[in-house]
């Protein structure tokens, strides 16, 4: 994996600094209401949809010996919705520019080759896991005051071995995804995705602040 | 079920036809010439290769009810694909033949139907398939062990599951569109084991040298 991390490495500035987003810090203080975790949560979901539907194109792209670990994310990516849908959301939510763009962007990464649009999958699955794990905001919603709290059982899916383990396999495929790729062009989209990402975690504290 | 079953119904002749297809016959019999059995495999290379692009297309198009018995179906299409790369004996670069080239392009043209069109005409392909499949049951032969791969009690469930999607959707689809699309589909799937006879006479036929 000493080539992925090299990856995180190149891009090491932006993808911590999404650990300092206050909305983050927010939740971990428990200052976020339950209103605006579920606005966050309706734009996730959309995001999550999308998120989805490229994970189906990059499975058909994908060699055969990668397909059953893409599979099993797509099925994990099924469950998470089904957790959101569950939940009392509106989802019928407009979607926020932040989410439109990332999502055209998803859209965009299905016309470049599979090696591309392979890394960068594993790359903003990672660098979501990275800034959640850094900041650990589900203390406050697993601890006494928020067992209710609809994060607590989205954190424990993020968090279960069978996610860190195809987390951990999408790794392996990126890696292999790696070799074939311009490293030029990948920290260009690296460069993006880390953009991309920073904007999901501004509007969430946008919501957070309204 | 009921509405699954009126489809089935009204194509019966078709449907229960496709048992006495040559190929078929010998299949029960598990008399296959091993040759002809390889060929036969490389062809369903091409066609789960194609389904798979055809299953990704419709769980992009699915309510989120329905994603999950999808993202499953697409699991268990990519495991199938896993035992027929592990054959060393099979030639994947075979060419394709031109009936099997035909039903991909018809899959092809499902993808571009409305979702409840696409998801019945699904459940359609696979129910003929595993009806004549199954009228064969071949339990000796070079097949053989297919009989039991998609006997598995979880492969069991995930169709049924997939005909309970396919019941909730089929009020929503054209009936004559549906009509139109299964009368197709049984024409290909004819062409398909025609092509697999072929196949097996071909493997017979007498070489000079």
């Amino acid at each position: 994996m000493e080539r992925l991390s090299d990856l995180r490495y190149r891009h090491a500035q932006a993808w911590a600094s999404l650990a300092q987003q206050p909305f983050l810090l927010a939740v971990r203080d428990g200052m976020v209401s339950l209103k605006s975790i579920r606005r966050w949560l309706a734009q996730d979901y959309l995001f999550v949809e999308g998120l989805m539907r490229f994970q189906a194109d990059l499975l058909h792209r994908a060699p055969q010996p990668h397909r059953l670990i893409l599979a099993q994310g797509v099925v994990s990516t099924v469950h998470e919705l089904d957790w959101l849908h569950m939940q009392e959301l509106d989802l019928e939510a407009q979607t926020h520019p932040a989410v439109a763009e990332y999502l055209d962007y998803l859209g965009e990464l299905e016309a470049q080759p599979y090696p591309l649009a392979a890394v960068v999958h594993w790359a903003l699955q990672r660098c979501f896991m990275d800034v959640w794990l850094a900041v650990k905001p589900e203390r406050y919603f697993g601890g006494d005051s928020g067992a209710g709290s609809p994060l607590a059982e989205l954190v424990a899916h993020w968090t279960s071995p069978q996610f860190q383990a195809l987390l951990h396999d999408l790794g392996v495929i990126a890696l292999e995804a790696e070799a074939q790729t311009d490293p030029a062009l990948l920290d260009q989209h690296l460069g993006r995705m880390l953009v991309y990402e920073k904007a999901m975690w501004q509007m969430a504290w946008e919501f957070a602040q309204e | 079920m009921k509405p699954l079953l009126a489809l089935q119904e009204s194509h019966l002749e078709a449907w229960a036809a496709l048992r006495e297809e040559p190929f078929v016959r010998l299949l029960a019999e598990g008399k296959l010439p091993p040759a002809a059995a390889r060929r036969w495999l490389e062809q369903c290379h091409h066609w789960d290769e194609g389904l798979l692009h055809f299953l990704t297309c419709l769980l992009r198009k699915a309510p989120q009810t329905h994603r999950r018995v999808l993202a499953l179906a697409i699991q268990a299409i990519v495991e199938e694909i896993d035992v027929l790369r592990a054959d060393e004996e099979l030639d994947f670069a075979a060419p394709m033949h031109p009936s099997r080239r035909e039903y991909l392009e018809f899959l092809r043209e499902l993808e571009a139907q409305p979702y409840p069109v696409a998801m019945v005409m699904h459940w359609v392909l696979y129910r003929v398939f595993f009806d004549t499949w199954f009228a064969a049951r071949p339990q000796e032969g070079p097949l053989a062990e297919f009989s039991e791969l998609w006997s598995t009690p979880e492969l069991q469930a995930l169709q049924r599951d997939l005909a309970v999607l396919a019941v909730e959707v089929i009020a929503q689809a054209d009936p004559a569109e549906l009509d139109r699309l299964t009368r197709r589909a049984l024409e290909l799937e004819h062409r398909s084991w025609q092509m697999a006879w072929e196949f097996v006479q071909e493997t017979r036929r007498p070489t000079l040298i």
